[in-house]
């Protein structure tokens, strides 16, 4: 007879402290309609959706210092990464619905409906990032895409919001079928579907009679994660829907979305990886590391629509965290398929670091953290600054839009600013230090030529992401352009994103010493 | 010693003890618990970050006076902060934690966690502040308000003063982070944050080209310093990190302050670019009881610089250490961006240019004393760069009309007289030099500005003359610092330099036996030569008759807020020379009386001293009694300077007086900088110039931008061209995309298990 | 070979069979239908594995009542022909020869397949008791039970956005 505790449920309260506010926001609409002037007092709506957010995210944080232990009768676990990400999500869904505070006022389209599916979307993220058996993981992810495909088609003026929601809901289901495909055939080689479980008999018959199923079934999973994050050649989704997408949606996927396929990703493949054998696994994440890397810095160069390039951006930092995933999955030194020894970098004091794995994890994880603080801030002030008169001409997104913004708006040039340095990897900021812990942790695997290659691009991406602080800093404003409103909610929000980038950047040490702590403890 | 157990406040003890008594207790005995003081010594760094914040993102709103105000005010709680440190550190009871050992005394710091990380390489971001640190607190934030001050007027008729005080205010919080940081890292950001500033404040009035240029000149020469710096704690981490492999236990003292074990945990803890780190490393080094030992001669045996001794690395950090002190310090060869740095405004040059930001790099020597001290080399190079450095400045000052000019060069001379003292091993020296020289030299250049408003801004002192009745407080208070800079006995200026001179006389660096003679030479030299312009300078502004191509007929005096600071200054100089009399007993019992500012730095460079006992690379004789026939010497020489210079200017040339023959050739040779400028137009700028257009030709038009570029580009566009062409929009075709991709994938597999 | 074996076949050939008619019949009413059989046969081979509760599940939800709502929706937009789905284009050869690709690759997977691979033999009074309801209220609500509520979820979310998505303008 099973039984739960309360212990049980702690890794799932802030999933449903997200999921009773988003039902709050759902009955605020059934109230309101007695309300005469109803669109004027929807203002609380995103106070609610912040606060059920911040109290979500509190409850993570207290949960990140708990013991990891495995939850639930093994469907999910408690363990720093998914409590990180849950907090990680909790920042970004608070700061998406602020911004959607001003942006949706703007367009007349304020709705419970919206902050409560953002909500949903973000109970999901939290969920999959605990889940450790494919069905809960299969239904969590389907919960936080439903959402997103229902965000994506909210605004249905003119055709690109719908033709967005209906592509990516296909592409989604698709991708979502083959995931699912993939853990039935896990199952049907395992008898389980529990990640442990699996492990356990994978380990106990390595290369056994059932490798083809479970190789077949491991590559079906992956391309189902490899959708969700944008992996090349699975992304191409992404630039049609991040700009069909409402601009505040498009931050919250590219930022929480990705940071919990992540962390389910790497959930699924440690377990499975060592009754592998690495090279599959580090061949099939290095390939897509690779290629995610160099196609998506390319693609982002001649974009002059900064909303695609944000897109194409978010491909390719979906590269870097690969990297770091990949090096999880590096052979090591002596066995077959390592063959860097020569050129892998001596360590600077003159010891091997005796924490690989954890450098990895912490790279991986304050990259996640950094490129959603930082995606946050760089969509915003897009979706700030876009006017619905523009979106017939469709030069809503155009570069043009941010010339001679210092000038008519230096916060929000200066919060720009700070986000495409980030995005560049050019310090202060917190994406050069993401950068620099997941170059440095694949150098320490030995995975030289991928980290060169890394540098290399995230080089060349500089060009893009400059171009757009040239513009706002260096062209005048076309004659007779409009200034765009503006809202405290999204100042608020831009305020909060550009200060996480700085400080984060100049003090990361709490965080990294943190995360080192944690992994260490999760990994024992 | 004496005894301040009983004591209860200042009047009780002064009736039953002497005022000498008196006065050490109270000062030893602050009315509040030093415990804490090291958590917020972020306070006064933050104060004038705040104050910038403001002045910069507000100030054109808040109106002058309001800006004023904050700027003024954020530096003034600076300076009360400021005095409570150097209260805290007097104590003995007052100590800073450090994981290399014993606790550190008479300092105060704290360290708050980690900065970065990046593998074993660690830095953790920490303040602290010792006597070292608190004398220059109290120099930066003393000063700086005054100067602040001084600058409401002054700048009054600007229209960018919200740009001009946020400048000033992030200045003075990058030289506070400089001086309170632990590490060398945590230096670096305040080294290069007062580079920075003083590049905006020197090109601050950027329309004019001149000055903007001179901006750049001073930026790009102090890169060439900051690349020396950046490669010496490069060598240094690496020396660190193989001497961490390599040493024993017997390394370190036995007295249980250290161990192999404690040193590599201080390491992970604190970082190696930290100066505890660097501090337990020099300790390990010289000790040579046991011929086990890891010593300056033993050989690096693992790692990068595998096969050179430490001792030779040391050496070699330290002339990178110098390269990176010239530039900020305005060293030869790196000066000759200090003279034109006086086109920012001249509240600007007073601080920056003569009292803080180019001591950085004698502050930087004093702090790694320790190490400095392990290479008589290095010594003898720096010394040797100081009295180039000050005889070659003053020599050119002979001959300049400008008055900032003047002063500029006496300041790379004067800044030479303390490399000088740095290479005898004397850092007391330096440093009361250093503080000495902020006092008198801001107060001069004050002065000037003062000098400047009153006349229409003119700078040229051959069209000024006759100022003393008309700007009467200016005048006694230039006066006062000029005789304090000569070197007249009952000032400031005259115990600092002697006290170099002094040190340089009976100081001997192992295997350079005679060149700190020389440079004691040169400095007597230097010093006559100190006194004869900077009197020339003072006898032509302030005496004679008014020139007749005077912009304006009658100077009008400044009024309060720039008079104020000069009389503080003024002042200060005066009673600087507390510091300067041998009257404290020695704080290792034995040996002469010592200065009370060498008494009060003891802790701070007694590791230093102990290094030169146990490695006997310095050393100094001691003389009995005070040393009346040095201090003689030099009141002589420079009564005859000053006195030539009276002579010559007052009564034999008059204004227009010119030299003639041989003299004039030397004057002119003077007054044109001796064509150091030229020359290195003319052997760097050219060739490099030369170079770098052959290059540009080759590399940089044909193979970089042709090819390089304009190919990679070319490339780059076409293959994000043919992979937009892929990006159709059609969702189908998307999904066929990713089925061939999976099944690529999925062969790969199947052929790995196969 | 037994009934079972034969009746096993039957129904999965004929579940491919209409799966296929699905995606290739150009007549939406026909295409629905093919998913009616495809569901009815499906359940057949649910209950071949004894899961009687899911088999009569599957026949009344999808093939009863989420049938029906198909065919309103496609007689309510009357849709016609489509013959756009004639064309040949360099990416629908593409997708083709990847999915003829992927197919060869699983089938190879499953030739590989050594013949008793399963080894889970039951006895048939744990079989009866399988597929009953109180042993699927049993496994649902005493194991299943987080994913069981993330399915509620899943629903919840399902709902809200199918209302949002179908809501007028906003």
């Amino acid at each position: 007879m099973p039984s739960f505790s309360i212990q049980d449920f702690m890794p799932i309260f802030p999933a449903a402290i997200l999921a009773v506010g988003a039902m709050a926001l759902l009955l605020s609409e059934a109230f309101l309609v007695s309300v005469p002037h109803a669109s004027a007092s929807r203002g609380y709506q995103a106070v609610i959706g912040v606060i059920t957010a911040a109290f979500a995210g509190t409850v993570a944080f207290h949960n990140a210092f708990e013991d990891p232990r495995v939850v639930l009768q093994g469907f999910a676990v408690l363990d720093p990464f998914s409590s990180f990400v849950t907090v990680v999500v909790a920042v970004t869904v608070g700061l998406a619905v602020l911004l959607s505070a001003g942006f949706l006022k703007h367009r007349n389209a304020e709705r419970g409906e919206f902050y409560a599916l953002m909500l949903f979307a973000a109970a999901g993220m939290s969920l999959l990032a605990l889940s450790a058996e494919f069905i809960t993981l299969f239904v969590n992810l389907e919960v936080l895409s439903v959402a997103t495909y229902a965000l994506t088609a909210y605004l249905r003026r003119g055709t690109r919001p719908a033709e967005a929601g209906f592509k990516y809901f296909i592409l989604g289901a698709f991708s979502g079928a083959l995931l699912l495909y993939g853990a039935a055939l896990l199952y049907g080689a395992t008898g389980t579907t529990k990640l442990a479980g699996m492990a356990e008999v994978l380990r106990a018959a390595s290369s056994g009679d059932k490798a083809w199923l479970v190789y077949c079934g491991m590559v079906l999973v992956a391309t189902g994660f490899a959708f969700k994050v944008a992996a090349v050649p699975f992304h191409m989704w992404t630039p049609d829907v991040y700009e069909g997408a409402p601009t505040p949606v498009t931050a919250l996927m590219s930022a929480g979305v990705k940071a919990a396929a992540f962390v389910a990703l790497i959930r699924v493949f440690v377990a499975l990886a060592p009754g592998l054998g690495p090279q599959v696994p580090f061949v099939l994440f290095g390939g897509l590391a690779l290629l995610t890397m160099v196609a998506g810095n390319l693609m982002a160069l001649p974009q002059r629509n900064v909303k695609r390039m944000l897109a194409y951006s978010s491909v390719a930092h979906a590269g870097y965290v690969l990297l770091g995933v990949t090096a999880l999955f590096a052979p090591a030194a002596g066995t077959e398929g390592h063959g860097m020894g020569v050129l892998s970098a001596s360590p600077l004091l003159g010891q091997v670091p005796a924490s690989a794995h954890a450098d990895i994890y912490k790279a991986i994880l304050f990259y996640l953290l950094g490129y959603a603080v930082t995606t946050i801030g760089s969509f915003g002030v897009l979706a700030a600054l876009e006017r619905r008169e523009d979106e017939t001409r469709g030069t809503t997104w155009d570069l043009d839009r941010f010339a001679g913004l210092a000038h008519s708006k230096p916060g929000w040039a200066i919060a720009m600013a700070a986000c495409m340095l980030s995005l560049g990897g050019i310090p202060p900021t917190v994406g050069f230090m993401g950068k620099l812990l997941v170059f440095r942790a694949a150098v320490d695997a030995g995975l030289l030529g991928l980290a060169i290659v890394g540098v290399l691009t995230s080089a060349a991406a500089a060009y893009y992401y400059l171009r757009v602080v040239v513009y706002m800093f260096m062209r005048n404003a076309a004659e007779g352009a409009a200034v765009p409103e503006r809202h405290w909610q999204t100042d608020v929000a831009l305020a909060v994103a550009t200060a996480g980038v700085i400080l984060l950047g100049i003090l990361p040490g709490p965080v990294t010493a943190w995360l080192t702590q944690a992994t260490m403890l999760a990994l024992r | 010693m004496i005894d301040c157990s009983d004591f209860q406040s200042f009047g009780q003890y002064f009736s039953t003890h002497g005022f000498t008594d008196t006065v050490t207790c109270f000062v030893q005995n602050p009315p509040f618990n030093t415990a804490n003081i090291g958590n917020s010594l972020w306070m006064i760094i933050a104060l004038p970050i705040l104050g910038a914040f403001f002045c910069g993102v507000f100030g054109k709103f808040m109106g002058r006076s309001n800006t004023h105000l904050i700027a003024s005010a954020s530096v003034f709680g600076s300076f009360l902060l400021s005095v409570m440190v150097f209260w805290a550190v007097n104590p003995s009871s007052t100590v800073a934690p450090n994981p290399f050992g014993s606790t550190l005394r008479y300092a105060v710091g704290a360290d708050y966690g980690t900065w970065f990380q990046a593998g074993d390489f660690r830095v953790n971001f920490g303040l602290l502040a010792d006597h070292l640190s608190a004398s220059m607190l109290m120099v930066i934030t003393g000063v700086g308000f005054l100067i602040h001050l001084y600058s409401t007027s002054y700048m009054s008729h600007d229209k960018a003063y919200w740009r001009y005080f946020a400048y000033l205010n992030l200045f003075v919080a990058m030289m506070l982070t400089l001086v309170l940081a632990d590490s060398l890292v945590l230096l670096f950001v305040g080294w290069e944050g007062v580079g920075m500033c003083s590049y905006l404040l020197i090109g601050f009035w950027y329309d004019d080209p001149a000055k903007a240029f001179a901006g750049r000149k001073a930026f790009i020469t102090n890169r060439i310093g900051d690349f020396g710096f950046l490669v010496a704690c490069f060598l240094l981490v690496l020396t660190m990190g193989a001497f961490t492999l390599q040493a024993k236990n017997n390394n370190f003292p036995g007295d249980g302050t250290g161990s192999s074990q404690v040193f590599k945990a201080g390491l992970s803890a604190k970082g190696p670019l930290s100066f505890a780190a660097i501090d337990a490393f020099t300790r390990a080094l010289p000790s040579k009881a046991d011929s086990n030992q890891v010593t300056l001669s033993t050989v690096i045996d693992n790692g990068p610089l595998k096969g050179f001794a430490y001792g030779a690395m040391v050496t070699v950090i330290l002339l990178c250490f110098l390269l990176g002190a010239a530039g900020k310090s305005a060293q030869f060869p790196l000066y000759v961006w200090l003279p034109d740095a006086m086109a920012g405004p001249t509240p600007v040059s007073a601080l920056i240019h003569a009292a803080t930001m180019v001591t950085a790099g004698i502050y930087l020597f004093c702090r790694l004393s320790y190490l400095v001290v392990l290479s008589p080399t290095a010594m003898a190079v720096i010394a040797v760069t100081g009295g180039i450095t000050a005889l070659l400045a003053a020599l050119i000052a002979f001959a300049q009309d400008d008055i900032k000019k003047i002063l500029a060069y006496s300041t790379v001379s004067q800044l030479g007289f303390m490399f000088m003292a740095i290479g005898a091993g004397a850092f007391w020296a330096a440093f009361l030099h250093v503080v000495t020289h902020a006092f008198f030299k801001a107060c001069l250049f004050l002065g000037a500005g003062s000098v400047m408003h009153g006349n229409a801004e003119e700078t040229n002192i051959k069209k000024l003359g006759g100022l003393s009745k008309e700007m009467p407080v200016t005048w006694a208070t230039f006066l006062i610092s000029t005789l304090a800079i000569t070197g007249m006995v009952p000032l400031s200026g005259f115990f600092s330099k002697d006290a170099i001179l002094h040190a340089l006389h009976t100081t001997t660096l192992e295997g350079y036996e005679h060149i700190l003679h020389w440079v004691w030479y040169v400095g007597l030299a230097t010093a006559a030569c100190t006194a004869f312009y900077m009197m020339r300078l003072y006898v032509l502004t302030f005496h004679g008759t008014r020139a007749p191509d005077a912009k304006v007929p009658h100077a009008h005096e400044s009024d309060w807020q720039m008079t104020l600071p000069l009389v503080v200054l003024a002042m200060l100089a005066i009673a600087a020379v507390a510091h300067g009399i041998p009257v404290m007993e020695n704080a290792n019992r034995e040996g002469p009386l010592q200065t009370v500012m060498e008494n009060y730095l003891h802790p701070v460079f007694q590791n230093a001293m102990r290094s030169i006992e146990a490695t006997g690379f310095v050393t100094v004789e001691h003389e009995e009694g005070l040393p009346w026939g040095a201090w003689g010497m030099a009141w002589a020489i420079a009564l005859a300077g000053g006195g030539l210079s009276i002579v010559l200017y007052r009564f034999v040339f008059k204004r227009d007086g010119q030299w003639s023959g041989p003299a004039e050739f030397i004057r002119s040779l003077a007054q044109h900088k001796f064509y150091v400028d030229e020359l290195y137009e003319l052997l760097v700028i050219r060739p490099v110039k030369f170079v770098s257009f052959i290059f540009f030709k080759i590399v940089d038009s044909l193979l970089i931008d042709t090819v390089a570029v304009r190919g990679t580009a070319w490339v780059t566009a076409q293959t994000g061209a043919a992979l937009r062409y892929l990006q159709s929009g059609d969702a189908q075709s998307y999904a066929a995309i990713m089925t061939l991709g999976l099944m690529c994938a999925l062969f790969y597999a199947l052929f790995k298990v196969l | 070979m037994s009934a079972e074996f034969v009746l096993f076949w039957v129904f999965a050939i004929a579940t491919a069979m209409s799966a296929l008619g699905v995606i290739v019949t150009k007549n939406p009413i026909a295409s629905a239908m093919s998913l009616v059989a495809t569901f009815f046969f499906l359940a057949g081979i649910y209950v071949l594995l004894w899961a009687h509760t899911v088999a009569v599940l599957q026949v009344m939800v999808y093939a009863g009542a989420i049938m029906v709502l198909f065919l309103f929706v496609i007689m309510l937009l009357s849709l016609g022909e489509d013959t756009s789905m004639t064309k040949f284009s360099p990416t629908r050869i593409i997708g083709g020869v990847a999915t003829a690709g992927l197919l060869a690759a699983l089938v190879l997977a499953f030739r590989k397949l050594p013949e008793a691979s399963t080894g889970w033999a039951a006895s048939v009074d744990q079989l009866k008791a399988f597929g009953t309801l109180s042993q699927l209220g049993d496994v649902l609500y005493k194991q299943w039970l987080f994913p069981f509520e993330a399915v509620s979820l899943l629903l919840l979310v399902a709902i809200v956005g199918a209302v949002v998505v179908a809501k007028p303008r906003i």
